[in-house]
This record gives structure tokens, C-alpha cells and sequence, in this order.
């Protein structure tokens, strides 16, 4: 889990490639700005991509994802600041896609790409 | 042969490879020097379209755009900034800041048909941009505000034309 892997004070190597065409897969671990503070940088799990429809979580409501956005969370659902709070996310604002851990060595190895098991994958 | 060979062995091989290292090293170091300049100090961007009219040509300014401002959070209404479209994350935009966080925006909801207008409080961490020609841009008014982070930078200063050289003002946002 995301908040297992990545816990405070981990270092992370992203990789900047995606950002040439923006393709991203769903489940890929993002590295982005905060759209509420520029100087603040999240890493969460790509949910969902522009154009696609979601069920929100915990509600019966399913919504689109408006082109050029998408839709983040963090694993630990309970105390995760994401998407679920600020809504969709605008693809620009994300920085590169988390590649690897570097820091502790205990944590040292390649971050999974899959989607949460309790999640249903967008429409 | 003897003879070429010790014409071969009188060239100071060593001086050419160290001066040719030393040309190679000084290029190096200029190619790296723009590289940082343009990456994050100041770079250049063509802008065309109707959107910012009369400000800028409708047939293509290129502008000085400073890259320094909107890091350091020294962005304010009536700059003129270069942004990341929030439709579309490959293409950049420019657009005027109408708005920032916390402040009461009111316009023209379809100003070429009606007067009416609606007002909208700027969250947190966001601006609201719109073009200079409010007929023919698509900004705030239709994708809403934008957050701050996808400002890449101000537009200070047109480089061409040469005719119209010179720095580009705020304007009072109104």
C-alpha cells in the first residue's frame, strides 16, 4: 500500500518521459502539485483518466472526468488528502510518474503500478 | 617514410588535444548555461490568436516570458502569464489574471448575447484568468479557476515585432 511504501521522509526517482504525450495508465503512482499550494508536491494513485466516467467513492453518484484532468487518491483512504477532497486534478499540475523508491533501504525497489483492490475501475 | 613520420612525430599532439578539449569544455558549458536560463530563469514563447487582443497581434508576438515570478508566488491580478492549459496539459496558453485567491470576480457569462453577469469567490490556491478580448477567448469563465501551479510564468516583455519592442504593463484588472 502507498502509505506502507512511501512513508514520511522517503525518496522517491521519478521519471519525466510520460510527461512528453501525458499518457498515464490507471494504478500509475504520480508525482504532482498541490491545487491548492504550488509549493506543496503529493504523490497518489492515478484513478481515473480524462473522459472517463467513476462512481465516486462511498456514494451511488458516477461522474465524467472533464478532458485534461484526472482523478487521484492515496491508498490509505481513511487520512489521504486527494481527489476524493479537491475533486479532479488537472494533468499539468502532475510532475512525473513514481518510478522507484531510493530511501530507506529497507523500502528500496520498483513502485507497482495496479489499482487498489477495493476499487473498481472507471467506466 | 622516415621523413613523414618525423613530421608526424613534430605535431604538439598533446597542445591541439588540449586546446580542442578546451573549445569542446567552453561550448559545453555555454549550451549548458542557456539550457538553465531557458528552463528556469527566462525563456520564449510565440503567441498567437484572437484571445488577447489588443494587447497582442493577432497574427504572432513572440514574448519574454520570466519564469522566476511564478515560482517564487509573484504573480498578481493583471499580469499577463504564460499557463499550462487546464483543457489540454501539451499546450500552453496565455491569458490575463483577472483574480486571485480569495477574491470576488464578476463577469459576463455570454457577453456577445447578453448582460448577464455572475460572480465567483476564488479558492484557495487558485487564479482566474481570462482573455484580454472577451469575445473570442476561452478562459475562467469557461473551465473555471485554474490552480496557481499550472502558471509557468509572467510575460514581461515583446521581442517581435521589433516595431513593437518593449515591456508588456498590467493591466488594472477590472
Amino acid at each position: 500500500l502507498l502509505e506502507r511504501l512511501l512513508e514520511l521522509g522517503a525518496v522517491v526517482l521519478a521519471e519525466r518521459s510520460c510527461l512528453q504525450k501525458y499518457q498515464f495508465s490507471h494504478g500509475d503512482v504520480v508525482l504532482f502539485k498541490c491545487p491548492s499550494d504550488h509549493r506543496e508536491l503529493f504523490v497518489k494513485r492515478l484513478i481515473a483518466l480524462p473522459g472517463e466516467w467513476m462512481q465516486l467513492p462511498g456514494t451511488p453518484d458516477i461522474i465524467k472526468i472533464p478532458e485534461g484532468h484526472c482523478w487521484v487518491e492515496g491508498d490509505n483512504a481513511a487520512c489521504s488528502w486527494d481527489s476524493r477532497s479537491f475533486g479532479p486534478i488537472p494533468l499539468g499540475l502532475i510532475k512525473g510518474r513514481v518510478a522507484h523508491v531510493i530511501w530507506p533501504p529497507s523500502k528500496i525497489g520498483r513502485v507497482d503500478t495496479k489499482m487498489p483492490e477495493n476499487r473498481i475501475s472507471p467506466l | 617514410m622516415s621523413g613523414f613520420a618525423r613530421r608526424l612525430g613534430g605535431i604538439p599532439w598533446r597542445e591541439i588535444a588540449g586546446e580542442a578539449f578546451s573549445r569542446v569544455f567552453l561550448v559545453a558549458q555555454a549550451v549548458c548555461a542557456v539550457h538553465v536560463v531557458n528552463a528556469h530563469v527566462c525563456s520564449f514563447a510565440l503567441v498567437m490568436g484572437p484571445s488577447m487582443l489588443p494587447a497582442m497581434n493577432l497574427a504572432g508576438d513572440v514574448v519574454a516570458v520570466d519564469l522566476v515570478s511564478a515560482r517564487l508566488g509573484r504573480v498578481a491580478s493583471g499580469d499577463a502569464v504564460l499557463l499550462v492549459s487546464p483543457e489540454n496539459p501539451r499546450k500552453a496558453v496565455v491569458k490575463r489574471v483577472v483574480g486571485m485567491e480569495g477574491d470576488a470576480v464578476t463577469f459576463l457569462v455570454d457577453p456577445g448575447n447578453s448582460d448577464a453577469s455572475k460572480t465567483v469567490v476564488v479558492p484557495k490556491g487558485h487564479v482566474w484568468v481570462q482573455g484580454d478580448n472577451i469575445y473570442a477567448s476561452r478562459d475562467s469563465r469557461q473551465f473555471g479557476p485554474v490552480p496557481y501551479g499550472l502558471i509557468t510564468g509572467k510575460i514581461f516583455c515583446r521581442v517581435w515585432p521589433l516595431k513593437d519592442f518593449g515591456p508588456i504593463d498590467p493591466m488594472s484588472a477590472e
